[in-house]
């Protein structure tokens, strides 16, 4: 009995959930008996492949946000998908004693219905996946030459230290250093006043051409290709104004932590300074 | 609250351990759809918007440690550490902000 009650319970909780569900795949199906008593073909490719899904999957969205407070993942749109594809696929064949033929255009259907039903699985197939197999084709076609002649690769000496970069300027023109250290001899802590903390993003340089764009595909990373001492110049300077704002005059024990958040299209690096505040004499 | 990266209070007596107390917070933030916008500012590139938020992630996290350091009678925090982490994701990325300490008491 208590069984039967908390389904109940369930049932009336999600009632609007599966309400949106249902919809979106009544939304789906009749989306997809339109385009197919209309003929909406092509290319050959029934359009209702991808806007079935989708449709059901906006509806069910929609009302699922309104009503439900809550997204559902889109049920129907999978469902939909489903549905469609054995009818296209395996029934329509079945009925009209003629069997969808495997060919290009099938072929790009397949993936563009795949594409509307996993976007995220899709998209990492297309930009993880595709994009490291044309790196390394490219990789193979530039080294190619080198290969065959049998010469070694150059190497180029390039580590000579041209000047001091922007936050070594910053931090020698201070006038009581910044320490990692709790304690220096140089004077005494009057008082800790408390916690600061700095951050700042370092962005990667863009490629200044075309032909260093590329060749950005396969080198690897350079120390140059970031600002860096940029960034760290931005999070110790404004860890340091948070200081003087709330009364210290210098900060010890000073951490500085890199976070990488690299994406598709480019790396950045979250730069952070960490410290306690404190008043020197 | 007195939150300090020191083990010690300059000048102050320590007069109790409480223990360790911690406080996270994450941060979604999605590069992805940003570079789509376009957001960008003359100052820091489109990221200005990321150290904003990554400030206020880190003051979240600040505050629940501070709200158990006061519910076990503390009236300072010391050997303080922020720690930030990227959990990663296809579509964008999360960063989570730890931070953790030793939550004391302490007299002139």
């Amino acid at each position: 009995m208590t069984y039967l009650a908390s389904v109940k319970e369930t049932f009336v909780d999600k009632r609007w959930g599966i309400i949106a569900i249902t919809l979106g795949i009544l939304v789906g199906v009749f989306s997809a008996y339109i385009c197919i008593k209309f003929n909406l073909v092509i290319f050959g490719f029934n359009i209702m492949y991808i806007l079935s899904p989708l449709a059901a999957g906006f509806v069910e969205t929609v009302i699922a946000r309104e009503k439900y407070g809550k997204s559902t993942g889109a049920i129907s749109a999978l469902l939909t998908f489903i549905l469609i594809n054995i009818w296209g696929w395996f029934l329509l064949g079945y009925i009209t004693n003629n069997p969808t033929t495997f060919n290009l255009i099938t072929l790009i259907a397949i993936v563009l219905t795949i594409q509307a039903a996993f976007p995220i699985f899709m998209n990492y197939l297309l930009f993880v996946v595709g994009i490291s197999i044309v790196r390394k084709i490219i990789g193979f076609l530039v080294y190619l030459p080198a290969k065959i002649q049998g010469k070694p690769k150059e190497v180029v000496e390039d580590n000579e230290i041209i000047g001091l970069s922007v936050d070594e300027v910053f931090l020698d023109s201070l006038k009581i250093p910044l320490v990692s250290v709790p304690n220096t001899p140089i004077g005494t802590i009057k008082t800790n006043i408390g916690l600061v903390t700095g951050e700042a993003i370092a962005e990667e340089k863009e490629a200044k051409n075309l032909i260093s764009k590329l060749t950005n595909i396969i080198e690897p990373t350079q120390i140059d290709d970031i600002y860096l001492g940029e960034a760290k110049k931005v999070a110790l300077s404004r860890m340091l104004q948070s200081a003087k704002d709330s009364g210290a005059n210098t900060v010890i024990e000073v951490l500085i932590d890199y976070v990488s958040i690299g994406g598709f299209q480019g790396n950045a690096f979250i730069v952070t300074a960490t410290g306690t505040a404190v008043l020197y004499e | 609250m007195l939150i300090l990266t020191t083990p010690t209070i300059e000048g102050k007596k320590i007069d109790e351990y409480y223990g360790l107390v911690t406080g996270d917070s994450l941060l979604g933030a999605n590069l992805y759809k940003d570079m789509f916008s376009g957001v960008r500012d003359v100052v820091g590139g489109r990221t200005t918007k990321y150290e904003e938020e990554l400030t206020n992630a880190r003051e979240l996290a600040q505050k629940s440690m501070e709200e158990k350091a006061e519910k076990k009678g503390a009236n300072a925090i010391i050997a303080t550490r922020v720690s930030y982490h990227n959990l990663g994701g296809t579509m964008g990325n999360t960063i989570m902000v730890t931070i953790f300490g030793t939550a004391v008491s302490y007299s002139d």
